[in-house]
């Protein structure tokens, strides 16, 4: 292996196509005959559905067909574990926005029928508060109770612990929810095909998923549907259960009609009918000795899941796992519950209920190290992982933990032991500086089984085809896999092909989230281009006449390492593969070991691999309005191995400003009646340019044993750090602890009245 | 749905006489109608595209002060060197730069949001409302343009074709000060705008003061400009006068911002227009 | 132009080539650029003029597509995506775009590219501030923008723009 693609910075593989509008995302698809579709959306949060009349709308001129619950043939329901979630409501609908009936016609009538659709409503008792939800006598939004999920971490004896500990800090910590606010609104078309298949075409990352989900609706074997991934405008774990219910619907539509249907969620759309990130209400306490080792933390959360459970009880595992933050702590209790509320479902977004914790977790750090005089980096440090560290949930960390790097180099970088001096003082305007550090597992975890599938395609010319069951939707996951069959097949970057993701084509290998693509597709990927390789090298040593061992690949070729001078293209040692009736297609397999865990507890080895980071960053506080500005910011992540250094860099900076948005601006919000305030990019701001900084990534490589070449993952972990350093800077600047996501302006002046430090009016 | 038939008129007479016309409606920039249209919460019969006549483009000085074409675009007003910089500073707050460079004026004006950047700068300068209809004329003093949300004194068929700034507001100091959620593309918390101009005393004379999103229209403050006139310019009467704004207005909570957060930054912005506008004329520190 | 019926003719110059095409007079440029003309290069990301993917340049100056009739951009000139890269050689903004990793997802870039190119147009050696002042109609989700500031930054500087 003597090329290097791996490492460096590659620049997209489609992006010649995304800088010249040649790229067709969903919404650019158009088949002949084809008609287009909406739903109607429900008026209330909570109500009984009494009557639904759809005549009206069904005769008006262009209108193909109104559809309700009524008319799905199989399972009108979804869901990852509790299959609550309706395609259409039948009876009852739980918030605001939920799925009615689809109108199906010509695109300029759509409008015009869905207000011809009548709906008789007996109206239910709103709940809004999770924590009402879950107080006795609530009204139940769904017959199993208001309790989603529900799950608990023991790890040595917490209260004995607390006992032993010379200082205890203990706060309530509650984010909103957030909407993932990809710039490509959801989009499906489902194209009827012979023998009653039907195609669904979508930006997604779970096509398996919503194959299975349509499958159901339809009630025809799996295998009659078939998902192709679409170039994919960002997802961010909102293309996933939306995906599956607007791909239900639109092939209901295609097999009624018998024409291609496409559904284009508008933005409102986009926000109000598909999951958020959960909100949660955090308490959190702390207990050290004297000196700054961390003896205990005990950790209740609440997660706020919305209507439906959706991907509720894997974030909570998720939550649970991460409640202690990134340090070696030997006593640890945690709980976790979602409720449901009348609001719109929460799922998967970037940092799978990582964010939310490790907010509470670091603001805890800071509360503690405020408490002991402590810097807080040195408190930090003084806790973190290392190599056989034992995390809260028990599982002892062996190989590639650079946390401790990571403070290292984003401290020096930021300057933190300069910075850190004079601030929090001064007068209308004042300064902070924050560190936060985060840990988060790679991959499916306790989730379940965790394997994927790759190929690799030898092409008589010398060129290759690679793909796993993994999608690219914006991360840059293709060009990554091209990267890795390029090293090791020694071709070309330019002559690596990466097929898109197709339930027909590509092996199921689960839903592209947890930051997995590049350590679990990567690795599928490298080894069926390993297994290729050895098919090569086998067949080039009998044409050269030499050992295999004695061979290298690269630039197209097959090489004798000695002698630079005897070499066949590769393109001929596959001709002669072919030629020989021998394979040139090449299968992988790679499946992690299984999570070992006990329910009760959760203690075991839950995930595969790691992910460390450590961000600093520097604000400044106008006392008046209680704007912050950031005026720097530092983010240090340990990736195992930058297989796309550049790639790696926008994973870092885009998770930073996502993170950002979460801490400084972004919120869903609602009325007391469950009607959702900021369903658009008006009121549900997300940061511009003018609003970012320019984040420095540290890209730190402490190789992990299992991805490819030693890669951990990168695309969640910045979101939770960025967050969590910001809001230990306006602590800082302000000297009052923030305990609260977005720490919008109003907070931070109702933070310095609290305090009496208002200048002021 | 019925399409709505569209008209570029050559001529402003041909444009009112349009506009007379049941379900008629003008249409500038559109970046307002446009999507009250696409909403469906409006379904005009008849757009009546005025933003080609010139005589609704112009901004031109003469003898009474300053005109400004309610079709003049907030991109050629953001940069033109005979807008007063309260106003252009207002302009280049608008939206975004795609935006900016189709709205209008008389657009941001008449659609007659409570937050309407370019609202408080036109009361803080006298501004008047130059009204059109095929059946006449009339002036309204822009402090009795509005009646609520939305909602303004122009009856069917009237249009503003343009905004009359007396000569005695363009030598004034001005400044506006505008706080939202975040630094660009966004809609106002508060915004608010100042003018001021020294007596031969050196004390302060012609003050205004107008806040918009603090109350059902944008408004000037009388009372804070009461507190203010005749007295030399100091941090304490500016003070007083931040206090009086409080009195004036009436903010709600919304989306946007809680009404407590408003009648706080309310009273910040009050004194930092205030001062801004002093700077200009030559009040450095109060 | 006045229309009698449900449609009316458009002429208009699109990627410098002249087009007539029949329009309802409430149908949005983005609407007859996507539908009518098949230029999917413009998407569309908000609908309200708040996202920027739908920019296009009329007469040189970036505007909203979803927010501008089509009826206004009679006898004018429209430039989209589409248009920039001439006889195959791309744009140095696009290339740009790539050689910085300023794309993600792509969604945002088409709109992102022509508002960075009428922000060059008119100022061609912004400040790294006035960049991002001058690109804050147009959202992106996946970069955090940092690339795309460098990417534009770039090309101001090199100052090599046809």
């Amino acid at each position: 292996m003597s090329a290097t693609v791996v490492g460096q910075s590659v620049p997209r593989l489609a992006g010649r196509d995304l800088v010249t509008g040649r790229a067709v995302y969903t919404a650019d698809m158009r088949w002949p005959g084809m008609l287009y579709a909406r739903t109607k959306r429900s008026d209330y949060a909570h109500a009984l559905i009494k009557r639904i009349e759809v005549e009206e709308a069904a005769r008006l001129p262009g209108v193909a067909a109104v559809l309700t619950a009524e008319d799905i043939p199989g399972e009108n329901s979804m869901g990852i574990i509790i299959m609550d979630h309706q395609l259409l409501a039948r009876e009852r609908v739980r918030y605001r926005g939920e799925n009615l009936a689809l109108v199906v016609g010509d695109k300029e009538v759509l409008d015009e029928a869905l207000e011809l659709i009548r709906v008789e409503y007996e109206p239910l008792p709103v709940v809004l508060d999770p924590l009402e939800a879950l107080a006795e006598g609530a009204p139940r939004i769904h017959e199993r109770g208001n309790l989603t999920w529900e799950c608990h971490l023991v790890k040595g004896d917490v209260e004995a612990a607390f006992a032993r500990c010379d200082v205890v800090v203990e706060g309530t910590y509650r984010t909103g929810f957030q909407e993932h606010a990809y710039l490509e609104p959801e989009a499906v078309v489902a194209v009827p095909e012979a023998g009653g298949r039907v195609t669904i075409y979508c930006g997604c990352q779970t096509p398996f998923h919503i194959r299975s989900i349509v499958a159901r609706a339809l009630g025809v074997p799996f295998t009659s549907v078939r998902v192709v991934q679409a170039t994919t405008g960002g997802s961010f774990g909102g293309k996933d259960e939306v995906d599956a219910e607007m791909g239900a619907l639109a092939a209901l539509a295609a097999l009624r009609t018998g024409r291609p249907v496409m559904i284009n969620h508008t933005r409102e759309e986009a926000v109000m009918g598909a999951s958020v990130r959960h909100a949660a209400i955090i308490r959190h306490r702390t207990g050290a000795t004297r000196d700054g080792r961390i003896l205990a933390r005990d950790v209740d959360v609440v997660l706020d899941g919305g209507a439906y459970s959706s991907l509720s009880p894997f974030v909570a595992v998720k939550a649970l796992a991460h409640s202690a933050g990134p340090y070696d702590v030997p006593n640890v209790r945690a709980r976790v519950r979602v409720a449901y509320t009348n609001k719109t479902y929460a799922g998967a977004c970037r940092g799978f209920g990582v964010p939310q914790v490790t907010f509470a977790a670091e603001r805890q750090m800071d509360e503690l190290a405020r408490e002991l005089g402590m810097d807080r980096m040195e408190l930090r440090l003084k806790n973190a992982v290392r190599v056989g560290s034992s995390t809260a949930f028990g599982q002892v960390l062996r190989a590639g933990v650079g946390l401790e790097e990571t403070i290292r180099q984003a401290a020096a970088v930021a300057g933190w032991k300069e910075r850190r001096a004079g601030t929090g003082s001064g007068g209308r305007v004042r300064r902070g500086i924050g560190m936060a550090c985060m840990m988060q597992g790679v991959s499916n975890g306790a989730e379940g089984v965790d394997a994927v599938g790759a190929f690799c395609q030898l092409a008589p010319d010398g060129s290759v085809l690679v793909g796993c069951g993994l999608a690219d939707m914006g991360q840059g996951a293709n060009t990554v896999f091209a990267q890795i069959a390029s090293q090791i097949l020694g071709v070309p970057l330019e002559r690596v092909r990466v097929r898109a993701v197709d339930t027909d084509h590509t092996p199921d290998s689960g839903p592209t989230v947890a930051s997995r693509a590049t350590t679990m597709g990567g690795r599928a990927v490298a080894m069926a281009a390993e297994k290729a390789r050895d098919k090569v090298v086998e067949m080039a040593a009998s044409m050269l006449e030499v050992a295999p061992a004695d061979l290298d690949l690269r630039d197209g070729m097959v090489v004798v390492k000695d002698a630079p001078d005897r070499a066949v293209p590769l393109a001929q040692v596959v001709n002669a593969l072919y030629w020989t009736g021998q394979p040139i297609n090449f299968e992988a397999w790679s499946k992690a070991p299984d999570a070992r865990f006990d329910e009760q507890t959760h203690q075991g080895d839950i995930y595969v691999e790691f992910g460390y980071g450590t961000h600093v960053m520097e604000v400044e506080v106008d006392t008046e309005t209680g704007k912050v500005t950031i005026l720097r910011h530092v983010a240090a992540h340990d990736v195992g191995k930058a297989i796309n250094r550049q790639a790696v860099e926008g994973q870092i900076e885009g998770g930073s400003l996502m993170g950002i948005g979460l801490g400084l601006l972004e919120e869903i919000k609602y009325d007391e009646r469950g009607n959702l305030l900021n369903p658009n990019f008006t009121d549900y701001l997300v940061p511009t340019s003018a609003d970012a900084p320019d984040t420095e990534p540290v890209i730190v490589e402490d190789p992990g044993a299992w991805g490819p070449f030693g890669a951990k993952g990168v695309g969640e972990f910045p979101v939770s750090a960025a967050a969590a350093a910001l809001a230990n800077a306006v602590s800082d600047a302000l000297g009052v602890p923030v305990r609260q996501l977005p720490v919008s302006p109003e907070y931070v002046l109702d933070l310095l009245s609290s305090q009496g430090q208002e200048p002021r009016a | 749905m019925k399409a709505p038939l569209y008209l570029r008129p050559r001529s402003l007479q041909e444009a009112l006489e349009a506009l007379g016309e049941p379900g008629a409606r003008p249409l500038a920039g559109g970046t307002d109608l446009v999507l009250l249209m696409r909403d469906r919460l409006v379904r005009p019969s008849l757009l009546v595209d005025i933003s080609c006549l010139e005589e609704l483009r112009r901004v031109e000085r003469d003898a009474d002060g300053l005109r400004i074409g309610a079709a003049c675009r907030l991109v050629d007003l953001e940069a033109h060197p005979l807008v007063p910089p309260v106003l252009r500073s207002a302009c280049r707050q608008v939206g975004t730069p795609q935006v900016r460079n189709v709205a209008t004026v008389g657009g941001n004006v008449c659609n007659a949001s409570p937050a309407g950047d370019t609202i408080p700068p036109l009361l803080s300068l006298d501004a008047v409302a130059e009204v059109r209809s095929a059946a006449g004329s009339r002036s309204v003093p822009l402090d009795r343009f509005f009646l609520g949300p939305k909602k303004t004194v122009l009856a069917p068929g009237e249009l503003v074709v343009e905004f009359r700034i007396p000569g005695a507001a363009l030598g004034r100091g001005g400044c506006f000060q505008k706080i939202g959620r975040r630094s660009e593309v966004v809609i106002a918390q508060v915004n608010a705008a100042a003018t001021v101009e020294l007596d031969e005393r050196g004390a302060l004379a012609a003050v205004r003061v107008a806040l918009g999103s603090v109350a059902p229209t944008p408004l000037r403050c009388r009372l804070a400009e009461e507190k203010l006139t005749g007295r030399p310019p100091a941090g304490e009467a500016v003070e007083e006068a931040a206090r009086a704004v409080l009195e004036s207005i009436s903010p709600i909570s919304d989306v946007r911002a809680p009404a407590s957060y408003r009648l706080r930054v309310a009273a910040v912005l009050t004194r930092r227009a205030l001062a801004g506008a002093l700077r200009e004329v030559g009040v450095k520190d109060l | 132009m006045s229309g009698a019926g449900d449609r009316v003719w458009l002429n208009m110059v699109v990627n410098g080539r002249p087009v007539q095409v029949s329009v309802r007079p409430d149908a949005r440029l983005i609407d007859v650029l996507r539908d009518d003309l098949g230029l999917t290069g413009t998407k569309e990301g908000c609908s309200r003029g708040e996202c920027g993917a739908c920019t296009v340049l009329l007469d040189g100056e970036a505007v909203n597509s979803c927010l501008v009739l089509a009826l206004k951009a009679e006898g004018r000139e429209v430039l989209t995506i589409e248009g920039l890269a001439r006889d195959g050689q791309l744009h140095p903004l696009q290339e740009a775009f790539l050689r910085h990793g300023a794309v993600q997802c792509g969604y945002c870039t088409p709109g992102m590219i022509l508002a960075a190119k009428a922000l060059l147009d008119r100022h061609p050696h912004p400040t790294r501030e006035e960049i991002r002042r001058g690109l804050s109609g147009n959202l992106c989700r996946c970069t955090g923008y940092k690339k795309i500031v460098d990417a534009v930054e770039e090309v101001a500087r090199g100052g090599v723009r046809p």
